[in-house]
């Protein structure tokens, strides 16, 4: 394999660094998750005019510490009617594709570390997009698997909400990353990075862009696209009957996800690691780069989550069928054409 | 009936109906302080009640004018608005404003009266006259001089109705106040009925003082059953707790009034025994119902202790089970009709022994139970009142059934009666020779005689000696006469009719025609001595204290000391129960019972409960329902409903009674149609 | 126009069921954006846009919440809080003489008042009687204030404190020497206009 990787990419790792770079990622996105958590609820409070979590810590950045800790301790229960296997894997199935999704971030091009190259990302697979929608596939098992084992109606109806929706703007998502590709002529995520160096793709995509956008926060069950949860309709969706650990990590797999669509948005977007006006600043500072963009991204979902109200399902439906899909094949076949005219 | 007109409407009244009464006919209502039926003529002494009359100059008194045909009457009228309100105005110049302070407000005429006729301002500014407040009238009664608007009831009670002439009206003017001669205390057997009749808050109950306000409180209506009269009276109840008792107005039974045992003995309510000789010793410590038995208990190392219920009729039964057949029981006279047929079903059916008694007196034969208390030689008690004469024998009302008394006094006063008093030796010499006396009086005459006339060796021959007086007056056939009896206690004719006697069933029945035990019973001296002699060795005592009856005190002294067994419903630890009893139940306060009793006259009256048990107190039915259950004897009484429709059941002449049907002013079974299964003389012989 | 039935004429009006007249109650409904309609997609573009601003103005803005416990909401000075009873103060005997006005007024019966008379040697009211049993259960009061009107002598009034949780339901029953002390603690007050 590493064969292969060095053909592509044009060094070579050592399997130790490999392993090293998973678990940073790994912890990485660990840290970041609560990071997100509290960051979201003392921005919705303030979008609401009020102070949000204040008496864990200081200014309570432990609040989400707090939370999962109690949410750790509680008892591990399951309905009788649930099946017992699936009702368990199927949030580990959520959290796995998430980091898995996670790992395909570039936060910076290949360093000279001590001698070594290393690349700032886990793994730059030649078929970046393909792996995300893959892995976005599996993920929607997570759900499905979630909400039909827990043998409660509640469940089972966020679950099939939650099927239709990823389906139907997984299609579009795809779409609108189509016209990146086609410019930018590859398919691996540095090297759409490296294309953004004259201009970031936000600017000739942004029509792209913002279907990419839309069906993210719709990829991710997100408001105002939250139908499979619904607290109000169904409380919960589906994971009404999920509680503590297992609860846990479908919140940990949600905000991760949101972590992975602002990650690839800004990868595709908004020219990864680049600086614009020509500034080129020395490697270490690539990976803040990247997280202040994604940052971004990701006060724009909570921004979003605090303005807009739920859809009703035939409104999300609609929506995605004939106004997000028409729009990302013309960008599509719009951009192809120009493509090849240009060149 | 007359024809008048009253503010403008067309009412029909009785003719010389006084105003204020035939205006009710027209829902009018004529304010008075005053007025009071009860108390005799009106003396017009407010001046409240002032009424225009067309062609009448002046305007006239509402209460001492009688209603004529065509009368115009108006009480609306400017001239009767503004004397009303310058009456109203004239008798707060002095009266004090302390509303808050005063027991009567809330429940006060003089308020009610200010609110509805008054105008609302007063002219006068200068000071109010003052009184040293508030004096002691008598132990029970407090005195506010100030607030006192000289209406006269008190005084009229005093000297028209009680007669007993202590309260006199003083000085002149604004300075009359009204006192007793020489600041005496005033007391009488019926002082506390000036309370209920101040129209203001003058006069007040010291035991009462201070203890609620009128909506603090509930009412509830029961029967004081501290004495046969048995009067009527309205339980004042805050915080499960009897704080005061007031008359309630039957005029077959009370006609409005209460005597001071009634009304004060409430803070001891259901401790006193049934006595007046017990009154005098129930202890001080009764006090707000302090010393009242509220658990069961047992005789352990000859001290009485504490334990649960299951213990103590374990007990029970286990010494009832011993004396076996040789058990003799006495219901007390407060116990009620059901309680006695319980009692008496539990010896007869249960332990097998026909020893049950509740009467003081001794018992008598059969027949001359029957016939004393045959229908239709059965008076009333307003017969008293209305009676040509009223023969007195042995008894002395105002301690037996002291209200009867005030009927006595009432009849003499205002109807003429003719009050005579006979000895039992002169009904003895000759019952013949008293009835000739008798019979210049008048047609209608009742025969008052107390329990006792027939007590002793020689009270059949006193009994026959009454009958013998009776035919001779021919009472059973004059409307209006009849023989009248005080019971030495309460409930002594229902005991009797319910069948707690040695030798008669439910309804005075023969208990050797139902086969049940030998007709041979013991009355309560024969269970004297024979617990004396060994020959009954178990006692079972409903709420009764033999060493409290003054007959026989030390033969039952021997009797209790022998007893292996005594089994006793008690209130209070009295002599015999503390020095004798082995197993004490805890008993019922009439304030908290649930059943019937009967008048002397044969009405029967409903007790009902008023407040709850005390401490772990129980039911007396349901004590001896589950005695007679652990004996194997099912009694098939769960409810206290059950067991007077058992009682209605089981006596012939109260068959078909309900105790809806009895409600609040009782039903005299005499004049139900059930009466015609009572047993006569000849259907015995 | 809805509501506007067609007048019709006499001899139709026989059989003719008229129609209902909403009148009033005519409620002007929102209506998604017309599909395809370019002017739609920009007006749905613009409200969205205009909702991202409301929202972001609340940061601006900053937050409006009261920190409770830190920080006390004064209250007008006719704030019915819980009930004060009140001595005379140059013989420091107490204004209540136990009339039960109070518990009478009172529309939830939380008031119960149990009187005694004043001797010379336990004096505490100036009247004849006083309340030797004054409970209010202030977990039945209403904050109504019918007490304090109800009250002859202004021995009741209602204070400011409205700090009344408890762990226990008979903390809630607070007794006449309660209601006689100073609150530990006294709720901030505001002006009138404030």
């Amino acid at each position: 394999m590493s064969v292969g990787l060095m053909s592509l990419v044009g060094y070579y790792e050592p399997v130790w660094i490999q392993i090293l770079k998973a678990l940073v990622i790994f912890a990485v996105a660990l840290q970041l998750v609560p990071v997100v958590l509290i960051a979201e609820r003392k921005l919705l409070g303030r979008f609401q005019g009020r102070y949000g979590p204040n008496r864990v810590g200081p200014y309570g950045a432990l609040q989400p510490m707090a939370d999962i800790l109690k949410l750790l301790t509680k008892e591990q229960f399951r309905p009788t009617t649930s099946v017992g296997l699936l009702f368990a894997l199927a949030p580990v199935i959520s959290i796995l594709t998430a980091v898995a999704a996670f790992a395909i971030i570039p936060f910076g091009d290949v360093q000279d570390i001590f001698g070594t190259k290393v690349g700032l990302y886990g793994v730059d697979v030649s078929i970046g997009p393909l792996y995300l929608f893959a892995f976005g596939a599996v993920a929607f098992y997570g759900i499905m698997l979630g909400g039909w084992s827990s043998g409660s109606k509640y469940s089972f109806l966020g679950a099939m909400r939650g099927a239709a929706q990823l389906i139907s703007y997984e299609v579009s998502q795809g779409l609108a990353l189509l016209g990146v590709i086609f410019t930018a002529q590859t398919l691996s995520l540095t090297g759409i990075v490296h294309a953004q160096a004259g201009m970031w793709y936000i600017v000739p995509q942004f029509v792209g862009f913002l279907i990419f956008l839309v069906a993210g926060f719709a990829e991710t069950n997100r408001a105002p696209f939250d139908l499979t949860e619904a607290d109000a309709e169904l409380v919960g969706g589906y994971n009404t009957e999920f509680g503590g650990g297992r609860f846990a990590s479908y919140y940990f797999a949600e905000y991760l996800n949101v972590l992975v669509v602002a990650g690839v948005v800004t990868t595709v977007f908004l020219g990864g690691w680049l600086l614009p006006f020509g500034i080129d600043p020395p490697g270490w500072v690539d990976p803040i780069v990247v997280l202040f963009k994604m940052s971004l991204i990701t006060f724009l979902f909570i921004w979003v989550r605090a303005t807009l109200p739920r859809l009703r399902y035939d409104q999300l439906m609609s929506f995605g069928w004939k106004v997000l899909l028409p729009l990302a094949t013309l960008n599509a076949l719009a951009t192809a054409v120009l493509v090849v005219v240009t060149h | 009936m007359i024809t008048f007109t009253i503010d403008g409407r067309e009412v029909r009244a009785p003719e010389n109906a006084m105003l204020v009464d035939a205006a009710k006919h027209g829902d009018v209502e004529i304010p008075v302080f005053c007025y009071e039926p009860k108390l005799g003529n009106p003396v017009g002494a407010c001046r409240m009640c002032l009424v225009e009359i067309e062609g009448i100059p002046k305007l006239q008194t509402g209460c001492s004018t009688p209603a004529k045909d065509g009368m115009v009457v108006h009480t609306q009228s400017e001239r009767a608005r503004v004397a009303q309100q310058a009456v109203v105005e004239f008798l707060l110049i002095n009266h004090p404003l302390d509303c808050p302070v005063c027991d009567k407000g809330g429940e006060c005429p003089l308020q009610d009266i200010t609110f509805g006729w008054g105008a609302g301002t007063s002219r006068f500014i200068e000071p109010k006259r003052h009184f040293v407040k508030p004096l002691a009238l008598s132990e029970r009664i407090a005195i506010d001089r100030e607030r006192c608007i000289l209406c006269y009831r008190c005084v009229r009670f005093s000297q028209e109705i009680s007669e007993d002439n202590q309260l006199v009206l003083v000085e002149r003017g604004a300075h009359s106040y009204v006192a007793t001669f020489d600041g005496h205390p005033y007391e009488a057997t019926f002082t506390g009925n000036i309370i209920e009749l101040c129209p203001v808050g003058a006069l007040t109950s010291r035991p009462y003082r201070f203890r609620a306000r009128p909506w603090d409180i509930e009412d509830a209506g029961s029967v004081c059953t501290l004495c046969p009269s048995q009067c009527n009276v309205t339980l004042t109840v805050r915080d499960e707790r009897v704080i005061r008792v007031l008359a309630r107005d039957n005029g077959e039974v009370d006609d409005g009034w209460l005597c001071d045992r009634g009304r004060f003995a409430y803070p001891a309510l259901g401790g006193l025994p049934a006595t007046a000789a017990a009154l005098a010793d129930a202890p001080a410590a009764a006090e707000n119902g302090a010393g009242r038995i509220t658990e069961p208990m047992i005789r352990d190392g000859g001290q009485l202790r504490v334990v649960s219920w299951e213990r103590a009729m374990t007990e029970a039964v286990a010494g009832l089970r011993r004396a076996g057949e040789r058990v003799g029981a006495i219901a007390g006279g407060q116990a009620t009709n059901e309680e006695g047929l319980l009692l008496a079903r539990l010896m007869r059916e249960g332990a097998g022994s026909p020893h049950v008694d509740s009467r003081a007196a001794g018992t008598l034969e059969l027949e001359l139970h029957l016939a004393l208390n045959e229908p239709r030689l059965q008076a009333r008690v307003s017969d008293l009142e209305f009676a040509h004469a009223v023969l007195v024998l042995e008894g002395d009302p105002i301690r037996d059934a002291p209200i009867l008394d005030l009927r006595l006094r009432k009849g003499v006063r205002r109807h003429g009666m003719k009050l005579i008093r006979a000895t039992r030796e002169e009904l003895l010499a000759g019952p013949r020779e008293l009835a000739d006396k008798l019979a210049g009086a008048g047609e209608e005459i009742v025969v008052l005689w107390a329990e006792r006339l027939t007590a002793g060796p020689d009270g059949s021959r006193a009994a026959a000696a009454l009958l013998e007086l009776a035919d001779a007056l021919s009472l059973g056939d004059v409307e209006g006469a009849g023989l009248l009896e005080i019971p030495a206690h309460t409930n002594g004719r229902g005991l009797r009719e319910a069948g707690v006697l040695p030798n008669a069933g439910p309804g005075l029945s023969d208990p050797a025609a139902t086969g049940d035990a030998s007709p041979t019973g013991r009355d309560a001296a024969g269970i004297a001595e024979e617990l004396a002699a060994g020959e009954l060795t178990g006692l079972y005592l409903l709420q009764s204290d033999p060493l409290l009856e003054p007959a026989d005190r030390e033969v039952w002294e021997r009797a209790l000391e022998r007893a292996a067994t005594v089994v006793a419903h008690a209130s209070f630890l009295t002599e015999g129960i503390r020095e004798h009893a082995d197993v004490v139940f805890p008993s019922e306060a009439y304030a908290e019972k649930e059943g019937t009793i009967t008048h002397p006259d044969g009405r029967l009256q409903r007790l009902r409960p008023a407040v709850a048990h005390p401490g772990s107190i129980r039911a007396e039915w349901s004590v001896i329902v589950e005695l007679a259950s652990r004996l194997g004897l099912d009694l098939e009484v769960l409810t206290g409903a059950m067991a007077s429709a058992q009682l209605f059941e089981s006596v012939p002449f109260y068959a078909g009674l309900t105790l809806e049907e009895i409600g609040g002013k009782g039903v005299r079974w005499q004049e139900r149609e059930a009466a015609g299964a009572y047993p006569t003389r000849e259907q015995l012989v | 126009m809805p509501g506007a039935a067609p007048e019709t004429s006499p001899e139709a009006s026989a059989v003719k069921v008229s129609l209902w007249d909403p009148g009033e109650d005519v409620v002007q409904v929102q209506r998604a954006p017309a599909p395809g309609a370019l002017r739609s997609a920009w007006r749905a573009f613009r409200e969205t846009a205009r909702g991202l601003r409301t929202t972001f103005g609340r940061i601006a803005e900053g937050p409006v919440t009261m920190e409770y416990p830190e920080e006390k909401v004064p209250v007008y000075p006719r704030f019915r809080g819980r009930h004060k009873l009140h001595r005379f103060e140059d013989t420091g005997l107490e204004k209540c003489v136990g009339c039960s006005l109070c518990a009478a007024a009172c529309p939830a019966d939380c008031i119960r008042v149990v009187a005694a008379e004043n001797t010379p040697e336990n004096r505490v009211s100036p009247g004849e009687r006083y309340a030797a049993v004054y409970e209010i259960n202030l977990s039945r009061c209403i904050f109504c204030g019918y007490c304090e009107v109800a009250c002859p002598f202004d021995a009741i009034t209602m204070g400011h404190e409205y700090e009344l949780s408890s762990y226990d339901r008979s903390d809630l029953i607070f007794t006449k020497e309660m209601l006689l002390a100073e609150p530990l603690e006294r709720a901030p007050l505001r002006n009138e206009g404030e």
